[in-house]
């Protein structure tokens, strides 16, 4: 109206008409006498002129917000500006506009109003998508378990989330604003933190951005330890602005340090045991040729060939002859190329024991000698004469070990090893013992020669024997061949457990009712199948591995028990003269090892510490101790006692009563006291009486020590790491024994890994619980009731430990539908939990935006791809019900079942798992439903239960659902239940959950 | 008493293909961490080509499909190329569920 006195009529039409702002002109009665074509989009009228019956008809709501505006802007003469929403028929989402009114003057008179009209939809959308963008972003901000810090190109913090409080310990307050490097990191590590911050900045690239990293942090008051960081770069239009995920490794790096450390034990035991094997089976072999003949000369030329080491080339014996001379009686050579030089050696003169070799040094001190012939004077020394030394040479030797063959602590010879690889202490120790052993072998034989004349009347001559035998080192018995036992020497006695009047006074004969024996895996043995008696039987029985236990104390002791005929005059077998080898020392470091990989291996496979503590207490009883407690500290510090074994279980009884006689207060400075306060094991190997008195309160206290006969006992710490959270007591009692360093060894490992195991049980039962409430408080209370249908959850949540699969589901109203979303989010407690809120919100979110479930389901995608440390993935399906309508998008999820009439179907297709690759789409499938269809969408739990047939799979479900035609929902629920509780077997694995929905029809609506 | 198919993992290596990792048995929760420590293992000597033989698979679940997707990106990022042999169809299914099909580097043993 104004600029018509300016303007042609035709520029002003265009001016109206080509403008995107949607104009309009009143009359001063509101009237609508103007509006060009912006306005009639804006008001989705067809015609490029809405006239006021349209305005009204298509907008009453905006009309009526209008109304008062358009009166104000006349009454104050001022431009008024409103915002007004109307919702347009036909479109799901209401419109938002901005219209401004205003009044139009002709020469200072009003004569119309004027409006601007603008939408402003798309604005307020994207304001509030920011806004629920941003609530999200600060809830997991405040949720993360990950430390979130910020910060700006000036490298102060600008964001520091309560997980970044509670790691570095600062108040956000206090952080924010700081300079993050002299917060947070190493002093070290500061100049290149700088230095790169600046090079980014600067145009360069960075070698932090995007990618994981492993680096330093640190603590208020300076403490170091390892993180894992993560850096994202603010997206532009953004200020720069960096935001890091800091994870917290040092729980981590701790507890794989550890099992480095636990993973080279166990190697170094075993490669222990391996040795340790291969000497008992050089000793045994050597026992067996000791024992197979009586002709020692022969004998001795056997055991040269089994006894040597695998690495040595060469062998001989040499014997001490009665006049102080040595006799060469064998020589064995492994490499038949070089026996010729080994024979040569057989016939020079045997070395006179007057010079400084080796061999009179072994002779002279009873103690094997080792010879390194890498070293030349070494080679001079052992050398007789150049001749000799010529065939040391040329045998090309690099070292030797001279052992003398002991007999009643004499020496009366030496076995001599060489070899041209080099001897350590332990073939010495081996060759010690190999002499000893053949020492022995040949004064037996030396001997059984004096004794076989006596054969005829073994009683009247026992004297006789006993003067003989008596005073070997050897344990050594004869049977008579009635099979009665007439002779124990000194060392037999001692080692079956018989005082010597016990061994006079015992009927010969009932000895064997004293003991239990049994074989190396438990088994009984009876009289019968001793060496002894099979010898008298005429046979050649090999050496017998006996556990020998006296029934009277308790006392064990292993044995290798050989047995040899004793030929009479005329052939026959007059007796069996039986040598038992002491072999416990050597049997329970067998034992100890192996029992160690036992116990690891019952260690790891529970969660459930406290019986897995009794299950280990119940092996080391009777294995390796009598009485084994296992104590834990609780959290407060108070000790308990969680395990407890012993050998005969009356007497856990009296250890109960022992208990109580244990003051409040340790002793710190001694054992348990000083166990759990310096994490150091306390060894009493062997208790005297008057320690036993001193350490009783009173008579009665006294009295109990007595009879739990308490010999030896051994506290080991349970360590992890710097911190003693219980103690491992074994008490030997009955059996005899007493612990050594040896079994300090041991009892440090086995309480180690202990230690370790209640720490990660104890643990992972925290997550667990954790995990737990998170999950529980992630299911919604109640299922909403949706018109024209009932609906029924199942929720069966995993067993135990913190492998939560994270199964969820959801059911959400939309303006004219509903949305249902079940899925299983893959990863481990916690962040399973924290993720599937996430995955639940975002596509709650979605869907007031986006409706269609393949839509909510790439929302989700997109956001499970933003920046996180690891691989989140999610399986979901989307489902959205619009009355007999459904359209669903699958993502990694089983298919849902629809069962109408008995027939059962699977709607949809598969579509890509959420979060898991790149650039995939998903689509959406449309379905009908009709009165009385059941609905029901599950998880992956549900099939993938483990019963005895496998797993329950989908053939089961399927023919489960065909037969529940008619079921109300809860009812098909109760039945699945069941079915899958009878179909488990053992713990369930996974989290299972399963929504069943039956359509009433339309009425119902 | 779960009578369950024996998980095994061998692994083998031959000039011809690189290394080689043979899986038999059901790939679930319980199995997962054993297949990622070996094929961690496997890959600490940087082998250019690694292949994954699953024939002998008789069950994988979703937490199965999330350690190859896992073990495929690690594969990625050292520069090794990975072929896996496709398990049997009672196996396999898992994977078209989560199209998983398409993604890992499936061949036919």
């Amino acid at each position: 109206v104004h600029a018509r006195e300016s303007l042609p009529p035709e520029d002003l039409g265009q001016l109206f008409s080509e403008s995107p702002v949607g104009v309009a002109v009143f009359d001063l009665e509101f009237r609508l006498t103007a509006s060009n074509a912006a306005l009639a989009r804006l008001m989705r009228v067809p015609d490029s002129a809405p006239d006021r019956r349209t305005w009204e008809r298509l907008a009453p709501e905006l009309a009526r917000r209008a109304m008062p505006a358009m009166r104000e802007a006349l009454d104050t003469g001022r431009a008024v500006t409103i915002e007004a929403t109307s919702e347009p028929a036909g479109e799901t989402r209401p419109a938002h506009w901005l219209i401004a009114f205003f009044p139009i003057r002709h020469l200072g008179e009003v004569v119309a109003l004027g409006a601007f009209a603008r939408d402003v939809t798309e604005w307020r959308i994207a304001e509030q998508a920011e806004a629920q963008r941003s609530a999200l972003v600060q809830a997991t901000f405040a949720a993360a378990l990950d430390s979130i810090v910020g910060m700006d190109a000036q490298g102060r913090v600008t964001d520091f989330n309560p997980a970044a409080e509670r790691m570095f310990g600062y108040p956000a307050a206090e952080a924010i604003g700081e300079q993050l490097a002299a917060l947070i990191i190493p002093p070290s590590l500061r100049d290149s933190h700088r230095e790169g911050l600046a090079r980014y900045l600067g145009g360069g690239t960075s070698t932090i951005l995007g990618r994981r990293i492993s680096v330093v942090a640190m603590r208020r008051g300076g403490e170091e330890f390892p993180v894992e960081l993560t850096v994202a770069r603010l997206p532009a239009p953004a200020p720069t602005q960096f935001i890091g995920y800091i994870r917290d490794l040092s729980a981590l790096q701790d507890a794989g340090a550890e099992r480095e450390r636990l993973l080279a034990a166990e190697r170094l035991a075993r490669a222990s045991a391996e040795r340790q094997r291969e000497r008992l089976e050089v000793l045994s072999r050597v026992g067996e040729v000791l024992g197979s003949s009586l002709d020692y000369e022969a004998t001795l030329r056997e055991v040269a060939r089994v006894a040597s080491p695998s690495k040595s080339d060469w062998c001989t014996v040499d014997l001490l002859e009665e006049d102080g001379a040595l006799r060469r009686v064998a020589v064995t050579h492994v490499d038949p190329a070089r026996a010729a030089a080994a024979q040569e050696l057989l016939t020079l003169p045997a070395p006179h024991p007057g010079g400084n070799s080796a061999i009179t040094q072994a002779l002279g001190s009873g103690a094997p000698v080792l010879l390194d012939f890498r070293d030349e004077a070494a080679v001079d020394a052992a050398a007789r004469g150049p001749r000799h030394r010529e065939l040391l040479d040329a045998l090309g030797l690099r070292s030797a070990i001279v052992a003398p063959l002991m007999a009643r602590e004499q020496a009366i010879g030496v076995i001599s090893f060489a070899s041209d690889a080099t001897f350590d202490e332990d073939d010495l120790r081996l060759a010690a013992e190999v002499g000893r052993r053949a020492g022995n072998a040949v004064e037996n034989a030396r001997l059984y020669a004096d004794t076989r004349t006596l054969a005829e009347d073994l009683h009247a001559t026992e004297r006789r024997l006993d003067s003989i035998l008596g005073s070997l080192a050897e344990a050594v018995t004869v049977r008579g061949k009635d099979g009665r036992t007439v002779y124990f020497n000194r060392a037999a006695a001692e080692l079956l457990g018989l005082s010597q009047s016990e061994v006079s006074e015992v009927p010969r004969g009932s000895v064997a009712d004293r003991f239990v024996m049994e074989d190396e895996h438990g088994r009984p043995l009876s009289m019968e199948e001793l060496p002894g008696s099979r010898v008298l039987a005429g046979e050649q029985p090999p050496p017998l591995l006996v556990r020998n236990v006296v029934k009277a104390t308790g006392q064990e002791r292993w044995m290798l028990v050989k047995s040899t005929p004793l030929i009479g005059e005329g052939g026959s077998i007059e007796a069996a003269i039986n040598v038992l080898e002491d072999v416990t020392a050597e049997r329970r470091a067998e034992l100890r090892t192996r029992f160690l990989a036992e116990a690891s291996a019952i260690l790891s496979r529970s969660l459930d510490y406290e019986q897995t503590l009794r299950n280990v207490a119940g092996l080391l009883v009777p294995r390796i101790a009598d009485w084994c407690g296992v104590e834990l500290l609780d959290g407060d510090g108070d000790r308990n006692q969680v395990a407890v074994a012993h050998v005969d279980p009356q007497k856990l009884q009296l250890a109960a009563r022992l208990r109580e006689y244990e003051p409040q207060e340790l002793d710190p400075e001694q054992g348990m006291g000083a166990v759990l306060r310096t994490g150091r094991s306390q060894l009493y190997g062997d208790i005297p009486n008057d320690v036993l008195v001193q350490a009783a309160v009173d008579e009665q206290h006294l009295q109990l020590l007595r009879e739990v006969g308490m010999r030896s006992v051994l506290i080991a710490p349970m360590n992890v790491g710097a911190r003693t959270i219980g103690a491992i007591t074994l008490v030997a009692a009955e059996s005899g024994r007493s612990f050594d360093a040896g079994d300090v060894g041991f009892a440090e490992q086995l309480a180690e890994r202990a230690a370790v195991a209640v720490d990660n049980a104890r643990l992972y039962t925290e997550r667990a619980t954790v995990a737990r409430t998170l999950q529980d408080s992630l299911l919604p209370d109640a299922l909403p009731q949706i018109p024209g249908w009932e609906v029924a959850a199942l929720y069966r949540p995993a067993g135990h430990g913190t492998d939560v699969g994270g199964d969820f589901y959801d059911l959400w109203p939309l303006q004219a539908s509903w949305m249902l979303m079940v899925g299983d989010v893959t990863g481990k407690g916690v962040e399973a939990a924290a993720l599937t809120s996430l995955v639940r919100h975002t596509a709650r979110t979605a869907s007031q935006f986006a409706s269609a479930p393949a839509q909510v389901l790439t929302h989700v995608n997109d956001t499970m791809r933003g920046p996180r440390p690891t691989l989140s993935v999610c399986s979901a399906l989307c489902l959205r019900l619009e009355g007999t309508r459904g359209t669903l998008s699958a993502g990694g999820h089983p298919l849902p079942l629809r069962v109408r009439d008995g027939t059962v179907s699977e709607l949809g297709s598969y579509g890509p798992l959420l979060g898991a690759f790149r650039d995939r789409t998903w689509q959406d499938t449309s379905f009908d439903v009709r009165a009385g269809d059941l609905v029901v969408v599950y998880t992956d739990g549900v099939t993938d239960t483990v019963g005895q047939g496998g797993r329950f799979g989908l053939e089961r479900l399927r023919a489960l659902l065909g037969g529940c035609g008619g079921l109300a929902p809860a009812d098909v629920v109760r039945r699945l239940e069941e079915a899958l509780t009878s179909f488990q077997i053992g713990a369930q694995a996974d989290d299972t959950a399963a929504v069943v929905m039956r359509y009433r029809g339309p009425e119902a609506a | 008493l779960i009578k369950r198919s024996e998980f095994e993992i061998r692994a083998e290596h031959d000039h011809e293909h690189g290394a080689r990792l043979v899986v038999c048995g059901d790939l679930d929760l319980a199995t997962v961490p054993e297949l990622q420590t070996a094929f961690e293992r496997l890959l600490s000597a940087d082998p250019p080509k690694v292949s994954l033989d699953l024939r002998g698979l008789t069950f994988a679940d979703s937490s199965g499909v999330r350690l190859l997707i896992e073990l495929s990106d690690r594969a990625r990022e050292g520069a090794c190329e990975l072929e896996i042999v496709r398990p049997p169809a009672e196996a396999y299914t898992v994977f078209r569920i989560s199209g998983a099909d398409v993604e890992l580097p499936f061949v036919d043993g």
